[in-house]
């Protein structure tokens, strides 16, 4: 089959063609070594080719020197050899973008030209020679619209024109030419030849967004404003997906326990298996919204805009404006964030965004927030709840660049490689929703490429720990399960935070996804309901009767059983309640810091290329989060809050 | 005289790059910052760092000690 692979620079519209060319399963292809991934896909079908198409990252140099672009040229060259090029340029920026072109074609790279953007340059009223431009670029070049619904069509056609050109071709590529290669003077050669060849007139597209956009105050308060807006939004819509999702595993439940007997392969299916999943599926529509208003904001072009604005007070702390994307899909989840981190140049800021974008509030850590501030936050008082959320948004933030200090304080007297920003801002367009898309749905799934078969392993080890040894055939209770052993072994180290060992097992739980801390409170505590349990026995205040009122579904009822259940709950043998005031901001830090998620300490080894780092990070953190829990436990105690 | 001291709106041209980091100038070469090319500054942010000028067609955000190395 044969393979044909886009070329360009950042915002010429590479991807956007990639969208319209390729079918809806596009692969991620990594390379060892290399944090760098192309795209990968097939021609869609109505277009009749047999070949492979090739999405890389942007490219403005063949000489660029960012560790990115370095691994992108490595792959061009030596892995992924094509039989064609399709050199995607905006046919309004050919006096910066032709000089990628003019390399490849050195190096002896087949190439069909593709110029966009063909509405923009029409509108100023220009026409290209594309002739003499050919002549130049030993190459045939299109001029396209991408906003054009033919345009698919017409470039394949192309392309199988190309390709049959090339026929019995096999591409030789020369990388010893690119030291040849001065930019400057390519440059000054592409500046005459455009002067003499081509009449164009620089476009002035001054435009008033950018202005406002880029204005030193009012720039600050659209920024305030976009952020608040995109946070909101999570909650308004993510609500009623995510109640789907989970009313859809209920159902999944309830009709396997109806189609099989009871027992242990159902238990296994039920509380291994579905309940793995759901832990896997449960925020997927919070992350979807996330990187979908993020794909908007990044395809309008506000994302670099905003990068820009930030970069300052990011540098003072030791990071960069490219920081600033990695950490803002950090709330949605670690894992695609940390990928995002590729564009950062300087090893020391990378590795600093990577350290701290775990701390960024994710969307598995809200099921834990939902509950604790539920139970401390007076009914009475429902706006106290809104203020503690966020408050822990903004403690993560304030943790993280507390943290990002520290590392770039403590390292950067070692560090020798300078601090670089240089971004391109493209110019504010109107968003393509097939691109954003498409990219949150690949955003998406690398959530639950890499999230899922490792949450779904830890819950049904967690299901097995839980459930064995078996005493006489039957399930052994939580009291006496493999899980209660470890937990009481390691009662010692959590009681400090105010927890016992239900509440430590559950904290261990967490380590699967932070959110099957809350399903594992209400294992764990379930027995309590049960009369003959002895822990029961020194509970003095009897279970308040919980009153289902109309209008309170099953799943609310859920929450207020465990919240009922979490007021009453004591220490084994005393009176002391387990959850109060003190154990739950305790509980709340922990979770605000810790990297409880195996997930990421995997991404993180494989985007640091370091065990090292990933284990320093994953110790250190949670790390902090104990010792800091301890602290905000005992002193909170220590000032008479219970 | 640098980009750095350009005022919003003004244009000037290229004369040469100079920075003790040669990485540096090499960047910003291939970015397109080469000698005889007009540069327009068109924003200074709030904390007149990084500044974004136009070149080329295109916008670039660079910071003040980057932009120091591009003398007019």
């Amino acid at each position: 089959m044969k393979k044909v692979c886009l070329i360009g620079a950042q915002n010429a519209g590479k991807s956007t063609l990639f969208n319209k060319l390729s079918c809806m399963h596009a692969q991620t292809a990594n390379y060892a070594g290399a944090t760098v991934s192309f795209q990968k896909s097939k021609f869609k079908k109505r277009y009749k080719l047999d070949a492979e198409i090739v999405d890389t990252p942007g490219l403005t140099s063949l000489n660029g020197q960012s560790p990115e672009q370095v691994a992108t040229v490595d792959t061009l060259f030596n892995e992924e050899v094509a039989d064609l090029y399709i050199a995607v340029i905006d046919s309004t920026q050919l006096s910066r973008q032709l000089l990628l072109i003019e390399q490849l074609r050195d190096c002896g790279f087949p190439l069909l030209v593709c110029l966009t953007n063909k509405d923009t340059l029409l509108k100023g009223g220009q026409i290209l020679d594309i002739k003499s431009l050919e002549e130049r670029l030993k190459a045939p070049c299109i001029l396209v619209d991408s906003h054009e619904a033919s345009v698919a069509q017409y470039i394949t056609a192309a392309i199988d024109k190309r390709l049959t050109q090339l026929k019995d071709q096999t591409t030789e590529l020369d990388r010893s030419k690119l030291a040849d290669l001065d930019a400057r003077q390519l440059y000054i050669d592409i500046d005459d030849f455009l002067k003499k060849k081509q009449n164009i007139e620089k476009p002035k597209k001054e435009t008033w967004i950018d202005k406002v956009l880029l204005h030193p105050i009012l720039g600050i308060f659209c920024f305030f404003g976009i952020m608040f807006a995109l946070f909101t939004s999570i909650y308004t819509f993510s609500a009623w997906p995510m109640d789907q999702v989970d009313a859809l595993f209920d159902f999944l439940i309830e009709s396997s326990s109806s189609q099989f007997n009871e027992g242990l392969g159902t238990d296994f299916l039920n509380n291994g298996i579905i309940e793995g999943l759901r832990s896997v599926f449960l925020f997927l529509p919070q992350i979807i919204i996330l990187f979908f208003f993020l794909g908007l904001l990044e395809d309008s072009g506000y994302l670099a805009r905003a990068s820009m604005l930030i970069d300052k007070p990011l540098s003072m702390i030791g990071l960069n404006g490219r920081s600033f994307v990695p950490l803002l899909s950090g709330f949605a989840c670690a894992i695609p964030a940390m990928m995002a981190a590729r564009t950062i140049r300087n090893p020391l800021e990378r590795l600093s965004t990577l350290f701290i974008i775990p701390i960024m509030t994710c969307a598995a850590r809200l099921p834990v927030y939902v509950l604790l501030v539920a139970f401390i936050a007076p009914k009475e008082k429902p706006w106290m709840g809104g203020l503690i959320m966020t408050s822990l948004y903004f403690t993560s933030i304030l943790l993280g660049i507390i943290l990002a200090t520290i590392i770039s304080i403590v390292f950067r007297k070692k560090e020798k490689q300078p601090s670089f920003f240089q971004l391109e801002i493209p110019s504010i367009k109107r968003p393509l929703l097939a691109v954003v898309t498409k990219s949150t749905y690949q955003r998406s799934l690398h959530y639950i490429k890499k999230a899922g078969p490792i949450i779904i392993v830890i819950s049904i080890s967690l299901w097995t720990l839980t459930t064995f040894p078996r005493v006489n055939g039957e399930a052994a209770e939580v009291e006496k399960s493999y899980a209660a052993s470890v937990g009481k072994f390691l009662e010692p180290a959590v009681k400090p935070m105010g927890m016992d060992w239900r509440g430590g097992v559950s904290m261990i739980m967490g380590f699967a996804a932070r959110e099957v801390f809350v399903q594992s409170l209400t294992l764990m505590y379930r027995e309590n309901e049960a009369p003959k349990n002895e822990l029961v026995s020194s509970a003095s205040t009897p279970p308040q009767e919980i009153v289902a009122s109309e209008g309170i579904d099953e799943e609310e009822q859920e929450q207020l059983d465990l919240l009922e259940t979490m007021r009453t709950v004591t220490f084994a043998g005393t009176s002391t309640k387990i959850f109060t005031l003190s154990s739950c901001i305790g509980l709340m830090f922990f979770f605000t810091i810790a990297l409880q998620c195996f997930p990421t300490v995997a991404v993180a080894k494989q985007e640091s290329a370091s065990w090292k780092f990933a284990l320093v990070q994953l110790f250190g953190l949670t790390g902090i989060a104990y010792l800091g829990a301890i602290a905000i436990v005992q002193g909170l105690r220590a000032l008479g809050v219970k | 005289m640098t980009l750095t001291n350009l005022k919003i709106g003004e244009t000037a041209i290229i004369k040469k790059l100079c920075s003790k980091d040669s990485a540096l100038a090499n960047e910003l070469q291939e970015l397109g910052f080469v000698p005889g090319t007009p540069v327009t500054l068109k924003s200074k942010g709030l904390f007149r760092d990084p500044l974004a000028f136009e070149i080329r067609g295109t916008t670039f955000a660079l910071r003040k000690n980057e932009a120091k190395a591009v003398l007019l």
